[in-house]
């Protein structure tokens, strides 16, 4: 690190080097059957520069073309990005566990064993359903030196999982999955078990096929069902559209947006979150940052460059990967827990849907706040009770709209797709199309 | 490299391949007047793939050539780690030798840093100067050029070259708290001249951004649809390429009975197919995939009836199928899956005029997000769209995000255009993590009874 610092030094302002080293131990179950195995190995150097006001960038993962990586970058910084870029210094940083000694000494037959598990509790499905299953522990690395004094870095342990179940009757395809990952290891029995005794119930619902009639109506969100209104905000809170103007939300920090009920937070020093660390990949310490709070819109994301062009700071949220310079991104995103129960929740609706999954998240034109997407896994509450499934619908809204009132927000946080955090909502009116 | 790989292989036990990949590429966003990120890479690496006789595959990465023998054994190694319930099979492949060039007529390498930065420089102001309330937008040039070497334990090598240009542009506009974006890209597998005398086409992609600030959202409700060809070439790689990836149904005895070749699942007029063969290159073009299967032509659907599907060399001998040279890796760090190369819906007699002339009320549907799948269901959304009435196209709607459902959405297909034509912009599909350039192409396309989300 320091000795690519020192060779660039010279011909440039000032420079920032990052590396990573990912060694991933991944296996995988097709068919309910064992299958295959895998060790991915990656490393990589990037190296950006500031010469003359302007900012270039290059990276490698050949180990003997660094000089090579070193000229690119001093070549690009010639036409790069004009920004008064401040690489921070050495800064002392919270202490999080990221590093589980018993995930790094994990081998393969221990990780293939968290795969028998998962054929075990869903055997009643076997012969019924298709079952895959993957498990990857990650080792990570991560570097980053730069020309202000700043050296430091952190080795990282995660765990991650996954498993599906497909069903097909005749003209029917239902197909359920879920995963999750944490930086130590947990119980696995008890994480898989809180996969496959969901996939028990909504399996038997998914066998009563109901009609959808169109028209607006209490909708629920598990979960999982949550990232449909979290996308759009997502797209809207990155620190770029604070000086391009380019999100609804511009302006409107300090503004009660959404109902009091909403809190959304992210945050980068989460016990057992994937997305912590102690700095981001800029150098800036990590934090806990309110998005929304009781409804107030409160906080943008940024890292350096978004945070010079803004007149603002970094609230360390730079992110990157080894081919790409930092632009600011979530590290563990989560809608705060509420009150009520997921049962009271359910048994307060008359007449309305239960949405877990649906299709085509994230296309289209989310920055807006809009969001339409086609159901994947929906299911009918009637009479306070789920009932069965609904196919071939799909539900539309904009977050500005309909998140001015939430009904009601569940007592648990569950994890999703390892770095969202959400409970069940609450939403008393979107627009539904049926059939 | 060729010496270096094969005797890496030598003496190894069981069916062994190692695939090398030596990338450089590099990329330039231009945005509000000034350049944003200007960035040249080298990606070099490789991996190893290994199947002992009784054992499940076995896989281990590098970054570095030093010590290829270490990792064919940890392979090897990972590979009797698994002792599979069932032996796995992989189908015949006579041993082949290919060299694949890439084919350039104007080398992207050959132009100059500045000359591509004065290219993006002259689109921002076209998207800039058109309307004041565009208040952002995003020019980006990339290049890559990679090269792939691939050996096998049967003798089987070869050497894949691959250069790809792309231009895409994003304008966003923004009227209030109402914020649109529009887009457009091109990419090419021959040549710089792709991203050359755009202006016109550059500053249609601004004026759809301000059109849909002026544009209603679309009403929800089922609707009579036309797709144009990009979205009807997203629409064909939802609703039936996917599906007819067969690791989605050889380990399902109901899901292959539902796919059972010789099923109906469209009209007469209805044909798919599948081709990594095609010329000039397109997206999804590779001549030979990465077990070292030539791709060829695969028909999908003939006369509205299936007849073929996508295999690697497992499923093709699991499910006693033709090979179809579909096993595709997105790099050097990832295990090789069955994926799409270029999917088509071949085009049909009926003209566009004809094909909205007795449409009372219906949506026309133009350019696409993107599309996801869970098989039976599936999503389309197209980048913008018009109301059809009375057999005219008229005003704008916004947001039309189609629902499709495979056993319904293909039967009522109701015309199919007389005017094909490949999507022109740099497609990519995602499956399993790993993102892969694929190319489709479709003419336009009319089908009844579409649900369509909205207010």
């Amino acid at each position: 690190m320091q000795e690519i610092l020192k060779k660039v030094k010279g011909r440039v302002d000032s420079a920032e080097v990052f590396y990573t080293k990912s060694h991933q131990t991944e296996i995988g179950f097709e068919g309910w059957k064992l299958k295959k195995s895998s060790v991915v190995q990656k490393e990589g150097f990037s190296l950006r520069v500031v010469k003359d006001g302007r900012v270039g960038f290059s990276a490698t993962t050949d180990m003997n073309a660094i000089d090579n990586m070193i000229e690119n970058a001093v070549a690009t910084a010639k036409y790069g990005e004009i920004v008064d870029l401040k690489f921070p210094g050495q800064a002392q940083f919270a202490d999080i566990k990221l590093f589980d000694d018993k995930l790094d000494a994990l081998t393969i037959p221990e990780i293939i064993e968290f795969g028998k598990i998962f054929i075990d509790k869903s055997e009643v499905f076997r012969g019924i359903a298709d079952l895959n299953f993957e498990a990857t522990r990650s080792i990570l690395e991560a570097k980053l030196a730069n020309t202000s004094g700043f050296d430091s870095g952190y080795r990282k342990t995660y765990l991650s999982w996954g498993g599906s179940l497909q069903r097909v009757k005749e003209n029917d395809v239902f197909l359920l999955w879920d995963g999750s990952a944490r930086t130590s290891l947990p119980d696995m029995e008890a994480e898989i078990l809180k996969m496959t005794e969901p996939f028990e119930e909504k399996m038997r619902l998914a066998d009563n096929i109901i009609d959808i009639p169109s028209g607006g109506m209490p909708v629920v969100f598990s979960p999982r069902g949550t990232l449909v209104v979290l996308l759009p905000l997502n797209a809207a809170i990155n620190g770029r559209s604070v000086y391009t103007g380019s999100s609804p939300l511009v302006g409107k920090e300090g503004q009660k947006l959404f109902d009091e009920h909403l809190t959304v937070v992210d945050d980068g020093t989460l016990p057992g979150g994937i997305g912590s660390a102690p700095f981001d990949d800029e150098g800036t310490p990590k934090r806990r940052i309110p998005i929304v709070e009781k409804g107030v819109f409160k906080n943008f994301l940024f890292d350096n460059v978004t945070a010079a062009k803004s007149g603002r700071e970094s609230n360390g949220c730079a992110d990157r990967g080894i081919f790409s310079a930092p632009s600011p991104g979530t590290s563990n995103l989560a809608i705060d827990k509420g009150q009520v129960s997921k049962e009271e929740i359910i048994s307060s609706i008359d007449k309305g849907i239960l949405v877990d999954g649906v299709l085509g998240m994230g296309q289209g034109n989310i920055i807006s706040g809009t969001f339409s997407n086609p159901f994947g896994a929906v299911f009918m509450i009637e009479k306070g009770e789920l009932v069965g499934r609904v196919k071939d619908g799909t539900i539309a809204g904009n977050i500005y709209n309909d998140l001015r009132e939430i009904a009601a927000v569940g007592d648990k946080q569950e994890t999703v797709y390892g770095s969202f955090h959400a409970p069940y909502i609450r939403v008393d009116s979107l627009t539904v199309t049926g059939k | 490299m060729r010496d270096r790989i094969t005797e890496a292989l030598k003496g190894a036990e069981g069916y062994v391949e190692i695939r090398v990949q030596d990338k450089q590429s590099s990329a330039l966003t231009y945005r509000r007047g000034e350049t944003d990120k200007v960035a040249a890479s080298t990606d070099v690496g490789g991996c190893v793939r290994a199947l002992v006789p009784g054992g499940g595959w076995g896989f281990a990465t590098f970054n570095s050539l030093e010590g290829l023998k270490e990792r064919v054994r940890e392979a090897i190694a990972s590979s009797k780690a698994i002792e599979p319930e069932e032996e796995i099979k992989l189908a015949k492949v006579d041993p082949v030798e290919m060299i694949i060039r890439a084919e350039i007529d104007d080398d992207p390498r050959n132009h100059s840093l500045e000359e591509k930065i004065k290219l993006v420089e002259g689109y921002d102001s076209i998207v800039r100067s058109h309307d004041p309330r565009i208040i952002d937008d995003n020019i980006i040039y990339m290049d890559g050029f990679s090269t792939t070497h691939f050996a096998n334990t049967e003798g089987t090598y070869f050497l894949r070259e691959r250069m790809d240009v792309i231009l895409v542009i994003y304008a966003i506009g923004k009227d209030g708290d109402n914020v649109q974006s529009a887009h457009e890209s091109w990419s090419s597998r021959h040549g710089f001249g792709v991203v050359l005398n755009k202006d016109k086409a550059v500053g249609k992609v601004a004026r759809l951004a301000t059109d849909l600030l002026e544009a209603e959202q679309v009403k929800a409700g089922k609707y009579t649809v036309v797709l144009d060809p990009s979205l009807a070439g997203v629409f064909v790689h939802e609703a039936f390429g996917h599906l007819s990836e067969s690791d989605h149904i050889v380990d399902n005895p109901q899901a292959r009975e539902m796919m059972k070749l010789g099923r109906r699942f469209g009209p007469d007029e209805l044909n798919i197919y599948e081709d990594g063969t095609v010329k000039p290159d397109l997206r999804g073009t590779i001549m030979i995939d990465d077990e070292g299967v030539p791709a060829r032509k695969n028909y999908l659907v003939k006369d509205g009836i299936l007849v073929g599907r996508l295999h690697n060399r497992e499923t093709a001998a699991k499910m006693n199928e033709p090979l179809t040279g579909n096993c595709r890796a997105m790099d050097y760090s990832n295990l090789p899956i069955i994926r799409m190369t270029n999917t088509a819906i071949a085009p049909g007699k009926v003209s566009f005029e004809e094909m909205i002339a007795d449409i009372d009320e219906g949506i026309y549907c133009v350019d696409a997000y993107g599309g996801q799948t869970m098989m039976e269901n599936f999503s389309f959304s197209s980048g913008y769209a018009y109301m059809i009435r009375n057999g005219k196209v008229e005003e704008m709607v916004r947001d039309a995000v189609l629902q499709g459902n495979l056993f319904h959405t293909l039967m009522n297909i109701e015309a199919i255009g007389d005017d094909f034509r490949w999507a022109k912009g740099g497609g990519n599909c995602g499956k399993g993590g790993q993102s892969a350039p694929v190319g489709m192409g479709s003419p336009h396309l009319r089908i009844k009874d579409v649900i369509i989300g909205g207010k």
